[in-house]
């Protein structure tokens, strides 16, 4: 093994048996590590945590939009779990992170269909699908209300036609519906992103892995358990922890879609964050709420966390 | 390519795949197309061919809206965004993948782990920070904020990628009398050409389509994005003009495609494995 | 951005677009001589900056913004730089962001009732109005004076006149089909207007059975819309001084009173008990039913006046042979308040300003609102936005097929309500109302949710 800064054979030698070179060598070391950090770390400090931090303390403060605050302890976090909404935002947000379930399916299932070897046009089907992802979210939510639309919507009225409803369906004014229909609608935005991901990671399996399976008489179903399932777990995980994170951050196309109605029923937390912090110019109860966010986003990613360090370890990463 | 061993089984299962999700992409998006040239009138009626090709809206989405101003902007901010995400966190993510050092771990976390806080709380603290330094109604200002969104994944995506390629590459460069510095630079960076692609254009794509924060950061003079443009004007006022917003679809859709055809490869190679 | 005129771009660009406007009756103060002609020099090197948000409503309006602002910049020299910003702006975050980050323009224009969140960065106007005007357009616009005070009531300097009212937007007249009345064998002219609530709910009933229209009206529940339009005329109607959403001195709600629960219910009973109303109503928009009504599918609409430029686009010959027309807002039947209407005006601002120009630039920004007061100007973003402020200008507009100044004069009638200006005006009218009286459309108790609603209004107050 050469003897660069990092084997053994140089950081294991005691300080004063170094040679000067290799001195050096970890001094010049120890500032690379220092220069490279500092970029990432000062931006994460100064955008992130300090206004973090700051939250935490306006929580527990009633804190007006730029105005005066006024301490209130816990009173605010209190407040809102007495609130008559927050068991239902609490609902609209679980269902509202299903959508990330469905985008898996879709990912999935489109990215099989696309490795197969006899599917011609890849390049531009691929194009195709991504579609959705590229454009604003606000756009793709302006379209599904365009489309869905009780009176002029091609939706409804094709629904219609064919007899599967009798009388168009108010998708946003029905309470069950309304959660359903924006979290339908986040799945066809952002399934494109999983797509991409787990495409590349299913495109990088060699072949001859399946070769072998199939001199081993495996059928389609234990190919896929035994070859591409294996090879796909870590881009799966990763897609899943992103995914979820930012679907649970998201406000501009639900609240476009519905409103947070009908009365609280589609007001995700991440909504009422947003309906406290700039409609009520309530800045506590946004944190209070914003904190709830927090700790609901660490319980849903927790599990596919631990997965994928469990996963990190069995590969040897 | 193999020649095809696949079974009618596997054909028949792709092909149906395939339908179904090129339906559910296309027949949205294709209404949405083809309501782009209908006259103003047919946009309220359901039909799939224009009775006449229109270019009405078209119109009125470059000549009143000034639409081809936001969408460059939008581009602008797309692409300093990713070109800073990639100068942010590529630096970080190297030393993380490659270097031993006290706390690395908790420390590798507590910077992905920023994904978990809701974005939305900053734009307030964001916008007077950004307005009393000058970054208010600024690109800079906007690829900034973008960054915090993007820097954490891709830190984490660039890390792993890191953390695979194999670990001689560096020791050898040395041997030949590179410093750490230089190794870095002249191996292990054309290396990581695919990861850099990929979080180029992951990051592209979040300042192309954020919304919130193009909103607040600018102003109408100033860099304001297609998202926002598109809100304001088919929007803001709660009135939607479906024609033109429709275009607008469009047009804002094709860029980042366009992107993605030449991402493509590096995307692949990215991901390759087990994506850590 | 703004087109400025060359002499090269000429009078067909000119006359191009303003004929569009033209043959709408619409013409403002931007004549082709004054576009390409040498700007005057009053307030040459004078830059001022403008946010603009009436132009938001539909094209028509921008268009007339464009063309006023380049007049003004033609008459005397002064560059002003517009930025287009929409409610939303000033509803959520933006604007008071952005002022106390010190990113503020020199005027701008926008809805009374949202802007007392930035009172303290306004410049009042008296000086101005009272020293620095011609008498005709003081005297016409004397009439908002009090109600303007009405709307400041809880303020201690609720004298000082911050804002200038251009454009009334009365809540609300409504939309009215005279082919729906043929085809269901109602005599239009003995039925029109509508007298008060029990003639509505008839009308609508015989539209629906005869004239083979499902929901002939539309209740609205969308946020934006519910506390809005039509209810509080209806509350209203029965007390005036419990009809706005604070008391007097601004301590308490007042929804807890008979008006409101009578008004509340009413509304209600127009969707669930008659079925007038289609069962999109807990998420209605006035917008929509707008549509439907120019779709031909719906009968009596309430909406915006702003509405009208969205006819004039999409229906103009309908708006011409008086198809469709406008109708002043009624009472509830016994409602003998005498009132049956709020108005909330688009008002011109003037930002304080500060450093060694600030006189020339709070001048040049009066000049610039003395501009848009113009007769012409105000006329014509009044035939597609809304009843100008100036009172002596009313008389002209009217004659119309359409009836729209007609309707909206007598919606306004001889007392008017302002809705209160509190800084959290927004939270009361919309994000706290909105989810109570989406859930009254949805079957909920409307004594029940307006106690809890009032509850919400009362704590908001004492905190």
């Amino acid at each position: 093994m050469a003897r660069t800064i990092d084997s053994p054979a140089v950081k294991g030698r005691p300080e004063r048996d170094r040679t000067r070179r290799q001195r050096s060598a970890l001094v010049e070391d120890r500032w690379l590590i220092f220069v490279f950090l500092l970029p990432t770390t000062l931006f994460m400090l100064f955008l992130l945590w300090l206004p973090f931090l700051q939250g935490i303390w306006m929580s527990l403060h009633n804190w007006p939009f730029m105005g005066e605050p006024s301490w209130r302890g816990l009173g605010n976090y209190r407040d809102f779990l007495t609130a008559d909404y927050f068991w239902t935002s609490i609902e609209a947000t679980l269902i509202y992170s299903l959508s990330t379930l469905f985008q898996l399916i879709l990912a999935l299932a489109a990215a099989l269909a696309l490795k197969q070897a006899f599917v011609p046009a890849k390049p531009l089907l691929r194009g195709v699908m991504l579609i959705a992802y590229a454009m604003p979210p606000v756009v793709v939510g302006a379209i599904w209300l365009f489309l869905l639309d009780p009176s002029l919507g091609m939706i409804t009225y094709y629904l219609i036609e064919f007899g599967i409803i009798d009388f168009p369906i108010y998708w946003f004014a029905d309470n069950t519906w309304a959660k359903w229909t924006i979290t339908l609608v986040a799945a066809w935005t952002f399934w494109p992103f999983m797509f991409l991901i787990i495409l590349s990671s299913l495109q990088a399996i060699p072949q001859s892995q399946y070769e072998l399976a199939e001199v081993y008489g495996a059928n389609l179903w234990q190919r896929f358990l035994t070859v591409t399932w294996p090879n796909i777990q870590g881009a799966i995980l990763v897609v899943v922890i992103l995914r979820l994170a930012f679907n649970l951050a998201k406000i501009d196309q639900p609240f476009q879609l519905a409103g947070g109605g009908p009365g609280y029923e589609t007001s995700v937390l991440s909504i009422l964050m947003y309906r406290f912090a700039f409609m009520s110019g309530d800045f506590g109860m946004a944190f209070t709420v914003g904190m709830f966010l927090v700790v609901v986003t660490v319980i849903l990613l927790a599990p596919f966390a631990i997965l994928y360090q469990r996963h990190l370890r069995q590969v040897g990463g | 390519m193999t020649d095809d061993r696949s079974t009618p089984l596997q054909k028949i299962l792709t092909y149906a795949t395939l339908s179904v999700v090129l339906a559910l992409v296309l027949i949205p998006y294709g209404y949405a197309i083809v309501t782009a040239f209908k006259p103003p009138y047919e946009v309220y009626e359901v039909s799939w061919w224009p009775s006449e090709i229109s270019f009405g809206a078209w119109r009125d989405v470059f000549a009143i809206n000034h639409f081809h101003l936001y969408l460059w902007n939008s581009l602008i901010a797309g692409l300093g965004s990713a070109v800073l995400a990639v100068a942010i966190a590529l630096p970080g993510a190297y030393i993380f993948a490659r270097k031993e050092f006290p706390f690395r771990e908790p420390f590798f976390y507590i910077i992905v782990g920023t994904l978990v806080f809701p974005f939305i709380l900053l734009i307030v603290p964001i916008t007077i920070v950004w307005i009393r330094i000058g970054l208010f109604d600024t690109f800079l200002g906007l690829w900034l904020a973008f960054q915090i969104f993007a820097v954490p994944y891709s830190m984490w995506i660039l890390r792993g990628y890191f953390a695979r390629l194999p670990r001689h590459l560096e020791e050898a460069a040395q041997v030949y009398g590179c410093t750490q510095f230089q190794a870095f630079w002249r191996v292990m960076l054309p290396m990581a050409k695919p990861v850099i692609v990929s979080v180029l254009f992951l990051a592209f794509l979040q300042g192309w389509s954020d919304f919130l924060f193009s909103n607040m950061l600018t102003t109408g003079d100033g860099p304001r994005t297609a998202a926002v443009a598109i809100y304001t004007s088919t929007a803001g006022g709660e009135r939607v003009e479906w024609g033109p917003l429709m275009v607008m679809t469009l047009l804002a859709g094709i860029p980042p495609v366009v992107l993605y055809m030449f991402a493509q490869k590096h995307l692949a190679r990215t991901f390759a494995g087990a994506g850590h | 951005m703004l087109r400025q005129f060359t002499t090269a771009q000429s009078r067909r660009t000119f006359l191009k677009r303003s004929s569009a406007l033209a043959a709408l009756g619409i013409t403002t103060s931007l004549t082709p001589d004054l576009a390409f002609g040498q700007a005057k020099t009053d307030l040459s090197g004078v830059e001022i900056d403008y946010w603009n948000m009436i132009g938001v409503q539909n094209k028509i309006v921008r268009q007339i913004s464009e063309d006023i602002v380049t007049a003004f910049q033609q008459k005397t020299g002064c560059k002003v730089n517009v930025t287009w910003n929409g409610y939303g702006d000033i509803i959520g975050p933006k604007y008071r962001t952005n002022f106390t980050g010190g990113i503020q323009p020199t005027v701008m224009d926008t809805s009374s009732r949202w802007v007392n969140q930035l009172r303290e960065f306004l410049y009042p106007l008296n000086d101005y109005i009272n020293n620095d005007w011609d008498a005709a357009s003081r005297d016409g616009v004397a009439w908002m004076v009090p109600l303007s005070e009405e709307e400041n009531r809880g303020f201690p300097d609720k004298d000082q006149l911050y804002g200038l009212a251009f454009n009334i937007v009365m809540q609300a007249p409504y939309l009215v089909r005279r082919d729906h009345f043929e085809q269901a064998g109602i005599d239009f002219d003995a039925n029109y207007p509508i007298r008060d609530t029990d003639h509505f709910i008839e009308l609508c009933k015989e539209i629906q059975a005869k004239a083979g229209v499902p929901y002939p009206t539309e209740v609205y529940g969308k946020i934006w819309d519910f506390g809005d339009t039509q209810l509080n005329g209806w509350i209203r109607s029965l007390s005036i001084e419990d009809s706005d959403f604070l008391n007097a001195d601004w301590t308490r709600s007042n929804a807890r009173s008979d008006a409101w629960k009578q008004g509340c219910q009413f509304y209600v009973d127009v969707f669930r008990e008659h079925e007038l109303s289609s069962p999109n109503a807990p998420q209605s928009t006035d917008e929509e039913a707008v549509d439907q009504f120019i779709l031909g599918r719906k009968s009596i609409v309430h909406c915006d006046i702003l509405n009208r430029g969205t006819l004039l686009d999409r229906i103009p010959e309908q708006v011409a042979d008086g198809t469709v027309m406008w109708g002043p807002h009624f009472p509830m039947t016994g409602g003998t308040s005498g009132s049956q209407c709020f108005i909330g005006p688009n008002s011109f601002y003037i930002v304080r300003q500060e450093g060694p120009d600030a006189e020339i630039k709070q001048q040049a920004a009066w000049e610039f609102i003395k501009e848009w007061f113009l007769p012409e100007n105000m006329s014509a973003v009044g035939k597609s936005s809304g009843l100008p402020a100036r009172r002596d200008l009313w008389d002209q507009l009217k004659g119309e097929p359409d009836r729209w100044a007609e309707a909206s004069i007598a919606t306004v009638g001889e007392n008017p309500g302002m809705w209160t200006g509190h800084a959290r005006s927004v939270d009361f009218q919309y994000n706290l109302l909105a989810p109570h009286g989406q859930r009254m459309l949805q079957g909920a108790s409307v004594e029940e949710e307006l106690e809890a609603y009032a509850d919400e209004v009362d704590k908001s107050l004492a905190g």
